[in-house]
């Protein structure tokens, strides 16, 4: 498997319930077969947008970090923090700069819009289309568990709770189907009250 | 006519044997195997499965695995993993991958998993063959030695099976040996075997003696199954474990990972390097 | 914003019209397989077994057919042996053929004894492994009541690997990685945990699950893996073998598009 994709292996989710936004990841960084570290997560925020990558381990620190300084700079022109659509806008242009190059990460958005709450999820290929989906958003080298899971288990306008059980029951039993993804997970529920973030307590297998 | 129509046409099958191979769902223990009607057969098998050469191929067969078998005063460990993987995708967790070949051996699977099904299973048939022939029990030299001499026999046809033959009788005592696809044969103290066999061997070697108790010796074999199933992407699932004695084999159960592993971890404190809080909040602020 | 970013391809001319030098030769590769698709599943409860698969047949991104059935009877005991096949169809289908002929042998090498269903299950090994160097591209499961009553489901790879003990779900083909999670979660109650009256959880025990409720969760696994997968679709075969009434199909439409 010399895929850039599938050397280091993970797995992001992000779904909609009512006025609620998830977002969750695995923990493992490897080697191929060998797991180098149980603890990198792959999703990062920028005020109230999440991004969630998968894919090459460095090209997801690099694109992490590129985000940060972009999104800083908005802030300061702007005086405000980055709308979700906003940010899809600047991932799906910053990626098709890379088009004869790209990274290769799939990245995955989930926020709430600061001025209508609405939730909003999306997700990339390498060099940035967009999917923008009303439902979920799957990436990694889990995505076809991802599928089949969130598929089954997602249903319309579920509260934060509900919410955190469906994408957490999609998540473990996709990764512990994979694997190169697994080794722990963190799942965070965005409401407009606030953020809460959970460790789950994975297989270490 | 009957005359012209014989002489202008032929049989559907000229041969007996190419009628039977066509029709018949005769056992294979005759060892028949069909071929494909081209001049390098085993070219063309690889071209078909070998998904480590091509990650594309149409057909995966199950590969990776942890095994292993040490010999100590009470007799011999076995002891694997239960996950079976085609490609990326876990294709099974449970998997029994010691084969039991009569009451008193055992043999072990790593590679190919119908390759050491169906070879294992021809050796017990083998080794029943045996102790009618010969009234008496067949030797684990004797038994790895068959097994050893067939896979030798189809090498380069693309078979792949890592075993280890482990058994005890009058003449030999505790027996224990490694054979391979590629035809090695192998007598030893202790044995890994898989693709997470370095990290089985780092625990174990660690802390084998020859003078284990018997209580240690299954905690041993199993601690080292579970480091490999820890690190090693392709093994995992269930721990199977066994001791063979003089009396014959003994199973000590089929026992899930996930539960052991935090058992160790927070009860021995081992592991440390999993963490049971969130890390790493300081650097995410930007 | 400027596109001075743009990063041109390097040298060579990447472009998917363009020739390589003729390098003379050129050989046809041997190439007996087309994967045919679909999806297949099988789950046993206590006294019965459902077996059930999509009718879709393709090649490439054609449809050849929306009504190719891929789960077959074939006799044995109480006549409760079913097959499901998936991978190359004419394989799968020979496959079927050559179990169909062994059952019936077998029966009259036997004094007109129906084969059960773990003989069944080893015949099939063998008959997949004797093509272990010419394989079959079909991946099976066998399902059948055994002679206590109970159900009992078999699942193979390409070259007859399979567990004697058999296994409570299993599937294969085209979506099978859409498909095993959820089972993982709905019938081995995979990361489900109750709480135990000291407040302390613990992983929930597995048990085999009633006939109406295996129907739904078949149901459901074949309309997601639909929505998901190109390969999946049109129809829905159940087959159903209970101890008691013994075997029965039925045909729900799923998605054609």
């Amino acid at each position: 498997m010399s895929s850039p994709f599938s050397i280091n292996g993970g797995a992001c989710v992000a779904m909609v319930g009512k006025d609620c936004v998830a977002i969750g990841c695995d923990l493992r960084l490897g080697n191929q077969a060998l797991t180098i570290s149980n603890t990198f997560p792959k999703i990062f925020n920028y005020g109230q947008t999440y991004l969630g990558l998968t894919g090459l381990a460095t090209d997801v620190l690099t694109v992490s970090d590129l985000f940060r300084y972009k999104v800083n700079m908005y802030r300061l022109r702007e005086e405000r923090d980055i709308e979700p659509e906003t940010m899809a806008n600047l991932v799906s242009s910053s990626l098709y700069e890379k088009r004869f190059g790209p990274y290769f990460v799939s990245p995955v958005i989930a926020g709430l819009n600061s001025r209508t709450g609405k939730p909003f999820i999306c997700g990339f290929d390498s060099i940035g289309c967009i999917d923008f989906a009303k439902d979920f958003i799957v990436s990694g080298t889990a995505s076809d568990q991802l599928f089949g899971t969130c598929e089954s288990f997602w249903e319309p306008d579920l509260g934060p709770e509900e919410l955190f059980e469906t994408i957490s029951q999609s998540l473990l039993n996709s990764v512990d189907r994979d694997a190169l993804s697994g080794w722990g997970a963190e799942v965070y529920v965005i409401t407009k009250d606030g953020v809460t973030k959970r460790l789950l307590k994975g297989r270490q297998d | 006519m009957d005359t012209i129509i014989a002489k202008y046409s032929t049989n559907a099958f000229e041969e007996e044997e190419e009628y039977n191979a066509a029709t018949a769902s005769k056992p294979t223990t005759d060892l028949s195997f069909s071929l494909p009607p081209i001049s390098q057969p085993s070219s063309f098998l690889r071209s078909v499965t070998d998904d480590a050469a091509n990650p594309d191929v149409p057909i995966k067969i199950a590969h990776g695995t942890t095994t292993l078998a040490f010999r100590f005063q009470g007799g011999i460990i076995v002891a694997t993993d239960s996950r079976a993987t085609a490609g990326n995708w876990i294709a099974s967790q449970t998997v029994k991958k010691v084969i039991e070949i009569n009451d008193k051996m055992l043999g072990t699977m790593a590679g190919g998993a119908a390759d050491c099904q169906f070879w294992l299973g021809y050796l017990g048939m083998e080794c029943r063959l045996h102790e009618l022939r010969h009234k008496r029990r067949i030797t684990v030299a004797a038994a790895s030695k068959i097994l050893s001499n067939i896979v030798y026999s189809y090498k380069g046809m693309g078979i792949s099976m890592g075993s280890m033959i482990a058994g005890v009788t009058p003449l030999e005592g505790p027996a224990l040996y490694y054979v391979d696809s590629d035809g090695t044969r192998l007598q030893g103290d202790l044995f890994c075997v898989g693709s997470g066999q370095s990290f089985a061997y780092g625990v174990l070697d660690a802390e084998y003696k020859y003078d284990l108790s018997v209580e240690d010796a299954l905690a041993l074999g199993s601690r080292s199954i579970l480091a490999a199933t820890h690190r090693d992407a392709y093994s995992g699932g269930y721990i199977n474990l066994y001791h063979v004695k003089e009396e014959g084999w003994v199973k000590h159960g089929f026992s899930d990972t996930h539960p052991i592993f935090w058992d160790t971890k927070i009860k021995k404190g081992e592991f440390s390097n999993v963490n049971t809080t969130i890390v790493g909040e300081k650097a995410e602020k930007s | 914003m400027s596109f001075s970013s743009f990063q041109a391809p390097s040298n060579a001319p990447a472009y998917s019209f363009a020739k390589e030098a003729n390098s003379g030769f050129r050989e046809h590769r041997f190439n007996p397989y087309t994967d045919n698709g679909g999806s297949i599943l099988g789950i046993a409860g206590d006294d019965f077994v459902v077996l059930a698969g999509d009718t879709r047949s393709t090649s490439g991104y054609n449809i050849n057919s929306r009504t190719q059935k891929k789960v077959f009877s074939i006799g044995g005991y109480k006549n409760s042996l079913v097959i499901a096949t998936v991978g190359f169809g004419a394989d799968a289908r020979d496959l079927v053929e050559k179990m169909k002929r062994a059952v019936e042998d077998y029966k009259f090498a036997h004094n007109l004894r129906d084969m059960s269903v773990s003989a069944a299950a080893q015949q099939l090994h063998t008959l997949l492994y004797g093509n272990r160097f010419f394989p079959k591209y079909a991946y099976c499961v066998l399902g059948g009541i055994d002679s206590n009553g109970k159900a009992r489901l078999y699942s193979y790879d390409p070259i007859g690997s399979y567990s004697k003990e058999g296994e409570s779900r299993a599937a294969a083909g085209a979506a099978s990685s859409l498909i095993v999670p959820f089972l993982d979660n709905q019938v081995e109650f995979k990361n489900q945990h109750t709480r135990e009256a000291n407040g302390e959880f613990v992983e929930k025990a597995v048990h085999p699950l009633p006939l109406d409720h295996v129907v739904k969760l078949v149901k459901d696994a074949f309309t997601s893996a639909t929505e998901r997968h190109i390969e999946v679709g049109d129809g829905l075969q159940l087959v159903i073998v209970t101890a008691q009434d013994g075997l029965s199909e039925q045909i729900v439409p799923l998605k054609q598009d």
